[in-house]
């Protein structure tokens, strides 16, 4: 089946995805417990002016016309204003999303680029130093957490040694640490996961085939190993990088950088309703987007999968 | 082999996870630095030995960033937008009120080079300072101040902050009368708030409230440059400024999320100065000498209100038993390790109106013995008792070192930590049932701001605010009358909610600030503000 | 002994172990065994009785940590392949031995078409062929097969298990080895395409005179296909000769006329089949003695400690105390 067909097929297929999401998240706001216009106009303001502040924030109307409403303005590509401080949402999302998509990118290509090929030479080298090394610190990795690993690294490298800054971003320096914090955890599962998935295609049939015809087992992991490998790889990469997208709020607060995870959970703690919705919309669009590469990429890769089906 | 192996490796991980659990923390050391609240004395600064790590000379460096979590964002205070303290954090420097306020809460002159009070307390009469400029070059005159008096009287803040202002009268184009329906003492607070701060009339008209809010105008130090929303907002310095152009010629507003990466940052010297840290971490900032802190009382009181209209508190006894139960000394150590001072009236001691014990303040003292008299006296019988807290707070601190000792005298007590919104939302509606810990901030530096718990115009609306009418009637008479004459309603007052124990007053909320040791002249100020134009290098 | 002559391949008291943490398994033990150039000897026995290992460890692909060729000699037209360097097997591999194994469904890449998966052998060995000559020979060798040489670039998966396994053969003969190395290639096959398979398998050793060690369980194929057999029981050979010697079923080794008496007969009416009682021992235990003495009806004192000889007579071996001193099998 043409791959355009089938791309197209499943972004559509996002829409249904959509309006599911953002009318459960609707119904979860609105059921949370406090009151935006009373907070904004603080503790004196009279009935009339919170009600005068409900009625512009279309908080008055019930339920399912406000959804209707906004999904309407959606529709024609109006996200909406932030209620705490009234800036575009779609303009803010704008602003935020090259740095979380910079840094995410970054992340993964460094748990990428170190943890695939550590994860292989494990697997060919199984039960050698260098295995039992990379699996000591894939636990380890897997184990720090990200906010005591962010902060032992920010004191060292850049209060006692001061080779890097501490935090915003100045320049390519400010992204090194954080990049090396969120990809910690993707490292460790790149290498976990090339591992097992390099030693379960070595154990093949067809790779004692290989080896029967006369090919040096070198060549052997290069041509017919590495590509059957690679297939859980790439759809775990996918998973990953989906996550990193909305998940990396721990680093991001750590390091303040100014990206969508940060975004997100403000506007979920002060209920800034647009921004949240706005924010989850997108961020689906842009994981569907992920794991439909993703889904081609396996397709190019393992001709047995049939995207017709 | 392998086993063997394996063992090792084991061992290896089990020291790690040691190793890291061990983390070292600070050790206490060097002199804290911390300014007397109704003296008003200069901090101390200590002599410090040359610092270990060779540090940039800070000489003749005129830019500062200023790293804060919460971010201003709301430039033009007399619109229809409320606006709090994190915004004033760049109001205070972008405008100037007819009056200042300073650090300790006392008032100075400020655009105003003088004022005058009528008799009856009904007219004050400001005479404006000539030569002002906005930043736009155009004179501040009367007209401003009518504007600025008019337009924000009327938006969410206005009542509050303007409290029984009538109107602005121009006597001539640097003389105001300001008419008020009813008098009111503590009103030169409010022409010294953020809701004063003198707003350009001209550009109003020319650009509108949306206008104003982009590209704010005013006659304080500093202009505003730009903000970008989550990160930063940026200043100069106004060299035309009437009271001479600041020393540093930048200030960026820096929105720092991570309270850990603020202090690494001031340690570091990426941020010059950081806007009210925790006293657990300027503690632990003794031991760095780069960096220096202060901290002065705020005009917020921590209170815990009791619902006294249901539940267990609803009884006297019980109220009592809980008033005489509480350990206000131990709250003040665990929370602000001892630099706050205890209340015994809902009043910071830096209002103006202040009264004491020599005025007639009836204390209740720290009793076990007798809040457990109480409590047998009382219809208690184990019900579960919560306090209400917004969580992550100092607030939760103080909630859980009360939780502690109401236990031990035999109530049931649980501590409700709960998200920002939640808590609001409990707190304005007032319907809660056990108690509430608040920190009632009042914008006013003045005994009126013990009012706004107790007001009966809200009953109707089914808010439990009023305890007792005559508390209201008391408090009225207390912010009509003017200075010493002032002293019996709030005593009366405060004697009687004491006698009821309807609030039990815990601690004064401090401020705190750290900065680089070379940057001069920074002081906590009461309200959080940040007066750039007087720091240099 | 047989006669000596150089044969192709000549197996020498190998023994082969499986070194894991729990225990040893001794999969070979001191096998012998011979092939000339051109001949097709079965190589029979149950499942687990070391005959997969035996293979491997010709070719030396023994699993790598926990195979171990503990002693013998393998020799291949002379030559000790047991001490051969890696470079130097790798040459023989494909080009001079080649294996077939039992599941065709596994094993082939499914991530590459059959048409490079048979260019490979070629691409390997043969450097000095052109693109073109080894295309040809590529398209000869699937028309050889029969599979159309138009479906070259297809994946296994479009492929059903008796196409996939003529894939494979199409791999292991395609450089027209020597010695062919069969595992079981029909077991994993339903029955009418087995015949057909044998039938391709028998045509194309007769086109290359390729030898061919075909490892089986199922006496059927060995009597229809092979010249010679030799039956493996507890990784040691029990007995050998040619098919007609052993089939005759006059003389044989107690288990190989068990085995034989497991095969239900056309020709008699049986009510019940004889199976051979208990089951083959545990080779993680070394035996003293004969191994078969414990499913023997045979069985004797001396079975027990003393390993019988093997006895040849007219190129029929048989390793049992029962035909110790005979001259007439």
């Amino acid at each position: 089946m043409n791959w355009v067909k089938y791309a197209g097929k499943r972004l559509l297929m996002l829409i249904p995805v959509i309006i599911c999401v953002t009318f459960i998240l609707f119904l979860i706001l609105s059921a949370a417990p406090g009151n935006l216009a009373r907070q904004l106009l603080g503790q004196d303001a009279t009935e009339e002016q919170i009600e005068a502040k409900q009625a512009e924030m279309g908080l008055d109307k019930p339920l399912l016309v406000r959804y209707g409403l906004y999904m309407r303005d959606v529709v024609r590509l109006d996200f909406g204003e932030s209620w705490i401080n009234g800036e575009s949402v779609l303009e803010r999302f704008q602003n935020r999303l090259p740095y979380t998509l910079m840094l995410s990118t970054l992340a993964m290509i460094f748990a990428v680029a170190i943890g695939v090929p550590l994860g292989i030479m494990s697997a060919i080298r199984q039960y050698s130093l260098l295995d039992y090394g990379t699996t000591f610190v894939a636990i380890l990795l897997f184990s720090l957490p990200a906010f005591w690993l962010g902060t032992m690294c920010q004191i060292l490298f850049c209060l006692i040694l001061r080779w890097l800054p501490t935090s915003g971003i100045t320049g390519w320096k400010s992204y090194i640490l954080p990049t090396v914090i969120l990809g910690a955890n993707t490292l460790a599962s790149m290498i976990r996961m090339s591992r097992t998935s390099m030693l379960d295609v070595i154990r093949q049939d067809y790779i004692r085939t290989a080896r029967a015809k006369g090919a040096a087992m070198q060549v052997v992991v290069r041509k017919h190993a590495l590509r059957n490998s690679l297939i859980p790889i790439v759809t775990q990469m996918g998973i990953t990088f989906a996550g990193t997208i909305g998940g990396a709020v721990v680093t991001e607060n750590i390091f303040t950088i100014p990206g969508i995870g940060t975004m997100l959970l403000n506007a979920v703690k002060s209920r800034d309703v647009p921004v949240v919705l706005g924010t989850v919309i997108f961020v689906t669009i842009i994981v569907g987007i992920i794991n439909l590469a993703v889904d081609l990429i396996c397709a190019l890769i393992d001709p047995r999968i049939d995207l017709a089906s | 082999m392998k086993r063997k192996l394996s063992s090792i490796l084991a061992l290896l991980m089990v020291c790690v996870m040691v190793g890291c659990s061990a983390g070292g923390s600070g050790d206490t050391g060097g002199s804290a630095v911390t300014q007397a609240a109704e003296t008003g004395s200069s901090a101390a600064q200590d002599a410090g030995d040359a610092s270990t790590t060779a540090e940039p000379a800070a000489e003749g460096k005129d830019t500062i960033i200023l790293a804060t979590s919460g971010e201003p964002y709301r430039f033009f205070a007399q619109g229809s937008q409320s606006c709090a303290g994190d915004d004033n954090l760049v109001l205070s420097n972008l405008y100037d009120c007819l009056l200042f306020l300073e650090p300790d809460g006392s008032l100075t002159e400020g655009l105003a080079e003088s004022y005058e009070v009528s008799e009856d307390g009904l007219t004050y009469t400001f005479h404006l300072r000539q030569g002002v400029t906005f930043h736009n070059g155009m004179p501040m005159t009367a007209e401003d101040v009518k504007f600025t008096f008019d337009t924000g009287f009327q938006g969410p803040i206005g009542a509050a902050l303007f409290v029984n202002f009538e109107s602005c009268e121009i006597i001539d184009e640097y003389t105001v009368e300001m008419h008020l329906t009813e008098p009111y003492a503590a009103f030169p607070y409010g022409v010294a708030s953020r809701l004063g701060g003198i707003a350009c009339k001209a550009y109003y008209d020319e650009v509108g409230e949306e206008g104003y809010m982009a590209a704010p105008i005013g006659t304080g130090p500093y202009t505003f440059v730009e903000y970008v929303s989550g990160d930063h907002t940026t200043m100069a310095a106004y060299e035309d400024y009437w009271r001479g152009a600041p020393p540093i010629k930048t200030v960026i507003i820096q929105t720092v999320a991570d309270t850990n990466t603020q202090i690494l940052g001031l340690q570091n010297g990426d941020y010059d100065i950081v806007r009210n840290p925790s006293i657990d971490v300027c503690t632990r900032l003794d031991s760095d000498e780069n960096v220096e802190w202060n901290s002065t009382n705020s005009t917020g009181r921590i209170t815990m209100s009791m619902s006294e209209w249901t539940g267990p508190a609803s009884d006297k006894n019980f109220r009592k038993a809980v008033q005489a139960g509480i350990n206000k000394d131990d709250i003040n150590d665990a929370a602000f390790a001892g630099y706050a001072e205890t209340l015994d009236i809902d009043m910071c001691s830096n209002y103006g109106g202040y009264v004491t014990v020599d005025d007639g303040i009836e204390v209740v003292e720290y009793d076990p013995e007798k809040a457990k008299e109480y409590l047998a006296a009382s219809s208690y019988a184990g019900e579960e008792f919560a306090i209400m807290v917004n969580s992550g707070s100092t607030l939760e601190t103080c909630a859980k070192v009360i939780q502690a000792q109401l236990m031990e005298i035999g109530i049931n007590c649980q501590v409700r930590a709960v998200d920002n919104p939640t808590y609001q939302d409990g707190w304005n509606l007032r319907n809660y049932e056990g108690a509430y810990i608040v920190n009632n901030l009042s914008s006013l530096v003045d005994a009126d701001g013990i009012i706004t718990g107790h007001r009966t115009d809200r009953w109707e609306e089914g808010l439990h605010y009023a305890r007792d009418p005559e508390l209201y009637d008391l408090f009225m008479k207390g912010r009509a009358a003017q200075g010493d004459a002032r002293k019996p309603f709030y005593v009366e007052g405060c004697n009687i909610i004491t006698e009821e124990a309807y609030d039990v007053p815990l601690l004064n909320d401090i401020t705190t600030v750290a900065y680089r040791s070379e940057l001069k002249n920074v002081l906590a100020h009461c309200l959080g503000n940040y007066n750039f134009r007087l720091y240099h290098y | 002994m047989e006669e000596s002559k150089v044969s192709l391949l000549e197996i020498d008291a190998l023994t082969v172990e499986y070194r894991t943490d729990d225990a040893i398994v001794h999969a070979v033990n001191d096998l012998d065994l011979r092939l000339d150039k051109g001949e097709t000897r079965g190589l029979v026995g149950e499942t687990g009785a070391g005959k997969t290992t035996l293979a491997l460890s010709v070719l030396r692909l023994l699993p790598e940590r926990v195979g171990h060729i503990a002693g013998g000699s393998i020799r291949y037209e002379g030559r000790e392949l047991l001490q051969m360097p890696e470079a130097e097997m790798l040459a023989l591999r494909g080009k001079r031995i080649s294996m077939i194994f039992q599941d065709p469904m596994t094993s082939l890449n499914p991530t590459h078409t059959v048409g490079d998966q048979i260019l490979e052998v070629l691409n390997l060995h043969f450097p000095e062929m052109t693109k073109q000559q080894k295309e040809a020979k590529v398209d000869e060798m699937m028309t050889l097969v029969g599979i159309p040489p138009s479906r070259k670039t297809d994946f296994p998966h479009q492929f059903s298990g008796g196409m996939k396994q003529r894939i494979v053969i199409a791999m292991a003969l395609v450089a027209e080895p020597e010695l062919l190395l069969a595992d079981e290639p029909t077991t994993a096959l339903d029955v009418t395409i087995q015949a057909q398979i044998l039938e391709l398998i028998r045509n194309l050793k007769n086109q290359f005179h390729t030898a061919v060690l075909l490892i089986t369980h199922d006496l059927g194929v060995v009597a229809e296909f092979c010249d010679t057999v030799s039956v493996v029981y507890a990784g040691r050979v029990v007995e050998y000769g040619t098919v007609e010697a052993v089939f005759e079923k006059k003389n044989n080794h107690p288990y190989t006329a068990g085995l034989f008496g497991c095969i239900p007969d056309l020709k008699d009416d049986q009510p019940r089949l004889h199976p051979i009682a208990g089951r083959m021992s545990d080779p993680r235990v070394v035996h003293e003695g004969c191994c078969f003495c414990d499913r023997c009806d045979h069985a004797m004192e001396r079975c027990k400690t003393v390993a019988p000889a093997m006895h040849v007579h007219k190129g029929h071996g048989i390793a049992c105390h029962l035909f110790e001193n005979r001259e007439d099998f």
